[in-house]
């Protein structure tokens, strides 16, 4: 009972402020998807603005920001073992590479038959 | 649970302190803990089909180039911000718990289901109509490049099921209304009902799906039969199970708040279901427009859209397309059925996993709501013990942090 009073309570303004971040990130992901075209950049600016959602999720709605380090610790690892079984997967993703190109270079050339 | 505690003389115990905890402290915090290690397994329990989905755009980008003209980005974006919204609400109710706001907290967590369930209505008008179109996993995937398949039937039983949701939700908030009058002594009749609509509902699917000769017309009745004995008995045994519970009060917010769910799941479905027709018909304006008045127009497919509107550029490029492709019997095709050799299939075999899983999390955040709305609503929980609420809304911010990932992925494809 003793230790009840160190228990971190979320201000109503951080809570509304938290949320109102996620709702401008989700429109700013919407807009980069529909009306920016990245190119190469495309997907890293996706995830990044996804892991930015995530980390305010996990910091204030989840309270990891005040909490003991330890249940912080067990999100990451989880997410590095997460990153390590998907890249351990991708070493050999060059095996298509002759296919995928000659996708990119259908898709760029002129389409003849689109129009009748 | 109340007197009875190993600590029933110690005037300090709570009465939810387990006797194996040294102190309240250590209880909360095990319990924590041990979410956490639960959502450590979800996340690598997802990891498996974020890794198929990462494989499958690395070697076939033009799978998902193609594919995601099927998933609509404003469903995704109202879906993402009601799982916003809820998570909002679970922080609030968490905060609400620690500073003993006991008529907020009930709200914030009944606020919290029902968005689950506008996320589910609108969720079930996607799935309903990517079934009509055949657009479905690789094994069962038969949707024709360029064809338009007729939508009426599917946006006519999905505004039936938004309609009898609505009911059904008006229905549950009565059944909660006689808790207190006298519905808990009938909680026996209740499981009993529950048996026989599962074991009814059951044999009747089981000999749908078993026995082979049988007509058509027997069959729609064993599967109709099957479906309602069955949804009987297991709202039945949810009412049975709620009234076995101890608190008046508890089990009545249970029915409010299974209520609020159905409740939201209608709404969302009639909401989604009129944003989809809508957009439908104006493809099929455009449509009809550039091919000078084909069948399209005259297949009844009026919904009252004017011509003149603002054609969607993606509409418009995808009728062309369409006119260009119509249905010729290519080689192509030959070989690979309907399906082009994209094998689409396969990135809706990726979509439904990801997105089917992540729906039965929603329905479980549901169920387990259901339970901490009751304990709630029985006054279990204050500033010096609200665990539980801490623990469901992790859950909670999790699955919610799964579909801040899923949506741009899916549906944000360039």
């Amino acid at each position: 009972m003793s230790h009840e009073h160190s228990h971190h309570v979320t201000s109503l303004p951080v809570l509304f402020a938290t949320f109102a971040a996620l709702v401008g990130l989700t429109l700013l992901t919407v807009y980069q998807a529909t009306s920016l075209h990245l190119g190469q950049f495309e997907m890293a600016v996706t995830l990044g603005i996804a892991t930015a959602k995530a980390l305010l999720v996990a910091l204030i709605f989840m309270q990891l920001a005040h909490d003991k380090p330890l249940n912080s610790v067990i999100l990451v690892s989880a997410i590095l073992f997460f990153g390590l079984f998907v890249s351990f997967t991708l070493l050999d993703r060059k095996e298509y590479q002759p296919q995928i190109d000659q996708f990119l270079l259908d898709r760029d050339a002129p389409k003849v038959y689109a129009d009748p | 649970m109340s007197a009875t505690t190993p600590h029933a003389g110690d005037l300090h115990a709570h009465r939810f302190h387990a006797h194996h905890f040294d102190t309240q402290e250590q209880q909360f915090q095990a319990g924590k803990l041990g979410m956490w290690l639960f959502l450590a397994t979800e996340v690598l329990f997802f990891s498996g089909m974020f890794c198929a989905y990462t494989i499958y755009r690395v070697i076939h980008p033009e799978v998902f180039a193609f594919a995601h003209q099927f998933l609509d980005p404003t469903l995704g974006a109202a879906n993402t911000l009601v799982l916003l919204v809820s998570s909002l609400s679970v922080a609030w109710a968490v905060r609400c718990a620690q500073t003993n706001k006991q008529g907020m907290l009930l709200a914030n967590l009944v606020f919290t289901v029902l968005c689950a369930g506008i996320f589910m209505g609108v969720k079930s008008v996607e799935y309903t109509l990517k079934f009509h179109e055949g657009l479905l996993w690789r094994s069962a995937y038969s949707f024709v490049e360029g064809s338009h398949p007729d939508l009426g039937p599917a946006h006519e039983q999905l505004r039936q099921f938004g309609l009898v949701s609505l009911g059904i939700g008006a229905a549950i908030v009565v059944l909660g209304m006689l808790v207190g009058v006298g519905l808990r002594k009938a909680r026996g009749l209740f499981l009993a009902v529950a048996l026989i609509g599962i074991l009814v509902g059951s044999v009747c699917l089981a000999r749908a799906g078993v026995v082979e000769e049988m007509t058509e017309t027997q069959m729609g009745q064993m599967l109709n039969v099957g479906g309602y004995a069955l949804a009987i008995g297991l709202g039945s045994l949810i009412t049975g199970v709620i009234l076995l519970g101890g608190e008046n009060r508890g089990a009545r917010w249970a029915f409010f708040a299974i209520a609020a769910t159905v409740v939201g799941l209608g709404a969302g479905c009639l909401a989604a279901n009129v944003y989809t027709a809508n957009k439908e018909a104006n493809a099929h304006s455009t449509h009809a427009h550039s091919t000078h008045g084909e069948a399209a127009s005259a297949a009844g497919e009026q919904h009252d859209v004017s011509h003149d509107e603002t054609h969607e550029a993606g509409s418009q490029h995808r009728a062309t397309e369409t006119t260009a492709l119509v249905n010729e019997f290519t080689e192509e095709k030959l070989l690979y059925g309907g399906e082009g050799p994209k094998f689409p299939g396969i990135f809706f075999s990726i979509y439904y996993a990801m997105t089917g899983v992540h729906a039965i999390h929603i329905l479980c955040g549901i169920g387990v709501f259901v339970w901490i709305i009751y304990r709630a609503a029985a006054g279990h929980f204050e500033p010096s013990y609200y665990g539980p609420v801490e623990y469901v809304g992790l859950y909670w911010h999790l699955v919610d942090l799964i579909w801040i990932y899923l949506f741009p992925l899916l549906y944000l494809i360039q």
